[in-house]
């Protein structure tokens, strides 16, 4: 009996260091945590990722109020093709002479267009090599047109002229009033917009990420049958 | 017509018909494939069991001697083989395990994608037609070679297998062109693939298996006076290559078998 007694005595004793241990132990892994957080999260990508700057600054509102439609420079050639860029020729149209005061105005018409040189602009949405991409399949499809709230008249598709089309995919890129940086993965090369901005992998919109499995979750639905891989790669 | 093949058209069987008879042995489809495919030809090439060739010229005689003696040419692409049934289990898609390479059933083309082979070149043994080539050197093109890099067929490395595609990417861009002219269906003549545009006897002809319109659909089918084969047709592989010929020897030389083995009809 005796015995019994005494257990909880030592229990009381050694309690208050018992709680001494599991605070700092607490307090050490949340202190852990938030520094491997901080790490992983704000660290890590700087790290990751390099940063580099468009060559020239670029107005896609200013352009689309005046243009009209993303067509009007990022047109498809004849044979279907979709080159992304439009070339210096394109400028050329409305910049032969400065216009206004913007710096950025006068690099262009000095350093490209009086030099007949084209920009080169960086890429954010460029995929890697192994991976073909067609315009022409997305951009005058139905079910494009569907997923973009577009509903085409009957036997037409829609095509670039339709800027809710683009911003299916784009996001509201037509309304930035600057460019902005591009970061490319130092080990891969290959663009933030591809691997996508947030480190987790969460993504509110099909631009945000430009990984496989976006494409997939679109083509599993649209189309009948699984998809073969030359569908997407080469 | 359902809502799929209003937007991408129907299904198709690319194939190939060679004519055995008209091919000179000259290797035009051979170096036409080596360009349009950026396979490199290393400095030393003499031994083909290193050597990468989509498409190969094979040499065969009919074993006689001066007055008897005849060779025969035959080009050798992917046989793009369906299976039995045309369920798409051909000898390498069945044993692939990292699904590398796959049966498209938009096109009837085995797939070979690079970068998701690791090498294991288990699909090499199963190919009976050896039509499926190992990368034993990372590719190295001479100087100023590489402006000619097609940048529609992407680069392989040291380590992996590729193989003939029937020139998919041609397929791509002329899917383009009809996506951009509202089309569902493209043109025999908009798809041809690299080899059959250079084959300067007009022993190739590519198209669609399943199209009357297309020249492969009467010649693929029995001719009188003609054989119409395809080679090993008794392992039941399928494949999408026909060859014809007028002589029996050609045709018996494309079943042979071993010695004293049985035909397994």
């Amino acid at each position: 009996m005796s015995e019994e007694k005494s257990a909880p005595k030592g229990a009381e004793a050694t309690k208050p260091a018992g709680r001494g241990w599991i605070t700092a132990t607490v307090l050490g892994l949340a202190i852990g945590l938030a520094a491997s957080l901080a790490v992983g999260w704000a660290a890590f990508p700087r790290l990751l990722y390099e940063t580099r700057r468009q060559p020239l600054d670029f107005n896609h509102k200013l352009h689309v109020e005046n243009a009209g439609s993303c067509e009007s420079c990022h047109a498809f050639t004849e044979d279907g093709r979709f080159p992304g860029l439009p070339g210096i020729d394109n400028c050329v149209q409305c910049h032969a002479d400065i216009q206004g005061k913007d710096p950025s105005e006068a690099i262009l018409v000095n350093d490209y267009i009086k030099k007949g040189r084209e920009i080169p602009w960086l890429v954010y949405s460029r995929q890697p090599q192994c991976v073909f991409f067609s315009h022409a399949a997305h951009v005058f499809s139905p079910a494009m047109a569907k997923m973009a709230g577009v509903t085409p008249d009957e036997g037409a598709s829609p095509g670039a002229e339709n800027p809710a089309v683009c911003a299916a995919c784009h996001g509201h890129d037509g309304d930035s009033e600057h460019v902005r940086p591009l970061y490319v993965n130092r080990i891969t090369g290959e663009s933030r917009d591809v691997y996508g901005k947030n480190i987790a992998g969460f993504a509110e919109h099909i631009s945000d990420r430009m990984k496989m499995d976006a494409c997939v979750d679109c083509h599993a639905k649209v189309k009948p049958k699984k998809e073969a891989c030359n569908v997407c790669h080469k | 017509m359902t809502e799929a093949e209003k937007e991408t058209g129907r299904e198709k069987r690319y194939g190939m018909v060679i004519d055995l008879d008209k091919c000179t042995g000259c290797g035009a489809c051979m170096v036409a494939c080596m360009a349009e495919n950026n396979v490199t030809a290393r400095p030393d090439e003499t031994d083909k069991r290193l050597s990468i060739t989509w498409m190969r010229v094979y040499a065969f005689t009919n074993g006689k001697d001066f007055p008897d003696a005849r060779i025969c040419y035959l080009p050798r692409p992917c046989m793009h083989c369906a299976g039995k049934g045309g369920h798409g289990h051909s000898p390498c898609v069945s044993v692939c395990p990292a699904v590398a390479t796959d049966y498209n059933f938009e096109t009837g083309i085995v797939s070979q994608i690079p970068t998701r082979c690791f090498g294991c070149r288990y699909c090499m043994a199963a190919c009976p037609y050896h039509a499926r080539y190992f990368n034993w050197f990372d590719p190295v093109w001479p100087k100023g070679l590489e402006m000619a890099i097609n940048p529609d067929v992407s680069l392989r490395m040291r380590g992996v297998v590729e193989k003939c595609s029937f020139c998919f990417h041609r397929y791509q861009r002329a899917k383009d062109k009809a996506f951009y002219e509202k089309r569902a269906e493209i043109e025999e003549a908009e798809y041809q693939t690299a080899c059959t545009q250079a084959c300067p006897a007009g022993a190739i002809a590519f198209g669609d298996l399943d199209n009357e319109k297309h020249a492969v659909y009467g010649l693929s089918r029995k001719q009188p006076g003609r054989h119409v084969f395809r080679l090993l047709e008794r392992l039941g592989t399928n494949p999408k290559v026909y060859y014809a010929t007028s002589h029996d020897w050609v045709r018996n030389a494309a079943d042979r078998t071993v010695n004293d083995e049985k035909a397994a009809r």
